[in-house]
C-alpha cells in the first residue's frame, strides 16, 4: 500500500466515519482512529461556532450544531487555511436554513465582518485629512474590507442587539431591501445600514471615483444646492466613520 | 544557568497586551504561522509590534510536509512572505500530513515510517526550504496509532530526513511521552536514539489522560515525566530554544513564566548535575 493509498483511506474515514483504514494499521488502531476522527470533526465545529457568535444565538445551539454536522459531512474543507472554512458554511446558508432568511443574512454579515477584520490595510479618510487632500486629483474608494451586502430582513438590527446583549427584535421581512456597508475602522470591523442614494454611490466605489464626480451625480439627482450639500454631508460622515479611503 | 540556551513562550491572545508592551521576560516568542498569514488588520499590527521587542519563531500547522501529492504552492508563497517580513529565529512545522487533493483535515495525521514516505517527505522538505530560502525544522508528532508498514523507528526516519535535506528538528518532549504511552515504546530509548545534533528547538506541554490513550491537548501544566525526559534531552543538546506550548485552558502569564523558570532550572540541572546537587 502506497502513502497515497493510505492518505486516500484516511480522507474517506474522516469525511464519512465509515471504511476505517485497513491493511496498514496494527490490530489496536480503533482507539487511535477515533481520536483523529474526533479531532477532525470537533475542530471544524469549533471553527464554525467561533466564526458566527450571533448566528449561534439566533439559531440556537442545537440547531446550529446540527447544521454544522450536515455541512461538515457534505462540504469537507479543502483549503489550507482553516479560517476560510466558515465562508463555505455561509455560502450554504440558504440550503442549511431554508426557512430562516434572518439566519442566512446573519451568517453573511458575520462572514463579511470576519473578512473585513483581516483585509488589506488602507489609509482611511479622516476629519484631519480632509483639508490636505487635493480633491481635484484624489479618488475615493472603499475603506479596508469595504463591501455592501443586500438585506431583505432586519438581520442588521438583530445582530446589533445580540452584540449588545439585548433582546433582539422580531424577525421582519422588509418591504424594500436594505444596503448594509461593512468596513474596518482601524482594527474593528463595523457596519451600518445605508440610505439609498449613499448606497448607490458607495456601490460604485469598486472603481474609485473623484469627489467631483460624486458631487455631479448628486447635483443631477437633487439639484445644485441640495446636491452639493448632500455630498458635503456624506463626505463628513465618511470621514467621521473612516468608512472610505482616498487614493491620491 | 547556561547562557546559550533560549527560553520562550507562545504568543496567545490572552497575553497580547503584555507581549505588545515588550514587558515579558523571555528570549523569544513563538507564533502560529497561519494566524498571521493575512493581508492586514490587527494580526499584522500584533506581529510587527511583537517582532520589534522579541525574536520570533514561526511554527506552522498547515504545510502538510507528508502529503504524497506534494505541497500547496499558495501556502508556500504565504510562508515565504511571512518569513521575509519577520526574519524569524526559526521556522518549523510537523512531520505529518493534513492535505490530500481536494481535502484538508486541519489535523496532524500520522505517517508510516517507510522508505517511500521518506523519499516523499524529503522531496517536500527540499521544496519548502527552497521556497522560503532557509532551513526549516520539523517536529515529531504525538501519535495515536502506528503502521504495520513502518520499516524503521521514528528517530531513524527523522535522522535520515535531516541527512538528506539539511533540515533541523524540533523535539516535542511531551509528544515523545504521549506517543510512547500510546504506542508502547520506551520514551527513554527514543530520547537516547534521537539525533540531537539536529535539534534546534524544544516544545514542552501538558496532555490529558484519555481512555485508553493520552491526548496531546496542550491544556495542562507539564508533567514530571516530561520534565525527566527534558533533562535527559538537554544533557545532550548544545544551544537550543525551549518553549512551553499552552493552547487551551490558558493561565495567567505569571503562571506560564513560573513554568518557564522550571524549564530553566531543569536545563541547568541537565547541564551541571553536580552543581545542582550541591
Amino acid at each position: 500500500m502506497t502513502l497515497a493509498d493510505i492518505q486516500r483511506q484516511f480522507e474517506t474515514w474522516l469525511v464519512t466515519g465509515n471504511d476505517a483504514p485497513g491493511g496498514c494499521l496494527g490490530p489496536d488502531a480503533a482507539a487511535g482512529l477515533g481520536v483523529y476522527l474526533n479531532n477532525y470533526r470537533s475542530q471544524l465545529v469549533d471553527c464554525l461556532h467561533t466564526a458566527f457568535p450571533c448566528a449561534v444565538q439566533w439559531i440556537g445551539e442545537d440547531d446550529f450544531l446540527a447544521a454544522c454536522r450536515a455541512h461538515i459531512m457534505g462540504h469537507p474543507p479543502h483549503h489550507w487555511n482553516l479560517d476560510s472554512y466558515p465562508a463555505s458554511f455561509a455560502a450554504q446558508a440558504a440550503a442549511l436554513f431554508p426557512d430562516s432568511p434572518v439566519s442566512c443574512e446573519l451568517l453573511e454579515l458575520e462572514q463579511a465582518l470576519s473578512e473585513a477584520m483581516v483585509a488589506a490595510d488602507r489609509a482611511p479618510l479622516t476629519r484631519e485629512s480632509l483639508p490636505v487632500i487635493n480633491w481635484e486629483a484624489a479618488s475615493i474608494t472603499h475603506a479596508a474590507g469595504g463591501r455592501i451586502v443586500l438585506h431583505r430582513t432586519n438581520a442588521a438590527q438583530i445582530h446589533a442587539a445580540l452584540v449588545r446583549g439585548q433582546q433582539p427584535p422580531e424577525a421582519v421581512r422588509q418591504a424594500e431591501p436594505a444596503h448594509v456597508l461593512i468596513w474596518r475602522e482601524r482594527f474593528t470591523p463595523c457596519f451600518r445600514v445605508l440610505d439609498a442614494d449613499e448606497a448607490a454611490i458607495l456601490a460604485s466605489l469598486e472603481q474609485p471615483q473623484t469627489f467631483i464626480a460624486i458631487c455631479e451625480r448628486l447635483v443631477d439627482q437633487l439639484g445644485e444646492s441640495a446636491g452639493i450639500a448632500r455630498a458635503g454631508a456624506l463626505l463628513a460622515r465618511w470621514a467621521d466613520d473612516q468608512a472610505v479611503s482616498v487614493i491620491d | 544557568m547556561p547562557d546559550d540556551h533560549l527560553f520562550g513562550l507562545g504568543l496567545r491572545r490572552p497575553h497580547y497586551d503584555a507581549f505588545l508592551s515588550g514587558s515579558v521576560a523571555v528570549d523569544f516568542v513563538e507564533v502560529i504561522s497561519e494566524n498571521f498569514m493575512f493581508a492586514g488588520g490587527h494580526p499584522q499590527h500584533v506581529l510587527t509590534t511583537v517582532r520589534g521587542h522579541y525574536p520570533v519563531a514561526l511554527h506552522g500547522v498547515s504545510l502538510s510536509i507528508g502529503s504524497a501529492s506534494g505541497l500547496d504552492a499558495d501556502y508556500l508563497r504565504q510562508l515565504r512572505a511571512l518569513v521575509d517580513r519577520v526574519d524569524p529565529l526559526l521556522v518549523s512545522d510537523h512531520i505529518s500530513w493534513s492535505r490530500h487533493p481536494g481535502f484538508n483535515s486541519h489535523d496532524l495525521l500520522p505517517l508510516p515510517y517507510t522508505q517511500e514516505a521518506l523519499t516523499i517527505v524529503a522531496a517536500n522538505v527540499q521544496q519548502a526550504q527552497d521556497a522560503i530560502g532557509r532551513q526549516m525544522i520539523f517536529e515529531n508528532p504525538s501519535s495515536y496509532l502506528d503502521f504495520t508498514a513502518s520499516e524503521m523507528p521514528e528517530w531513524e526516519f527523522v535522522a535520515q530526513l535531516c541527512a538528506q535535506t539539511g533540515c533541523g528538528l524540533l523535539l516535542d518532549v511531551n509528544n515523545v511521552f504521549v506517543s510512547g504511552r500510546n504506542l508502547g515504546f520506551d520514551p527513554d530509548v527514543f530520547i537516547a536514539n534521537f539525533p540531537m545534533q539536529h535539534v534546534r528547538q524544544i516544545h514542552l506541554a501538558g496532555h490529558t489522560a484519555g481512555e485508553p490513550l493520552l491526548i496531546d491537548t496542550h491544556d495542562q501544566p507539564v508533567v514530571q515525566g516530561v520534565w525527566d525526559l527534558y533533562r535527559k534531552a538537554m544533557a545532550r543538546l548544545p544551544r537550543v530554544a525551549t518553549m512551553i506550548e499552552r493552547d487551551d485552558n490558558i493561565p495567567e502569564l505569571p503562571e506560564l513564566l513560573a513554568e518557564l523558570d522550571v524549564a530553566r532550572a531543569n536545563a541547568r540541572t541537565a547541564r551541571s548535575p553536580q552543581q545542582a546537587s550541591a
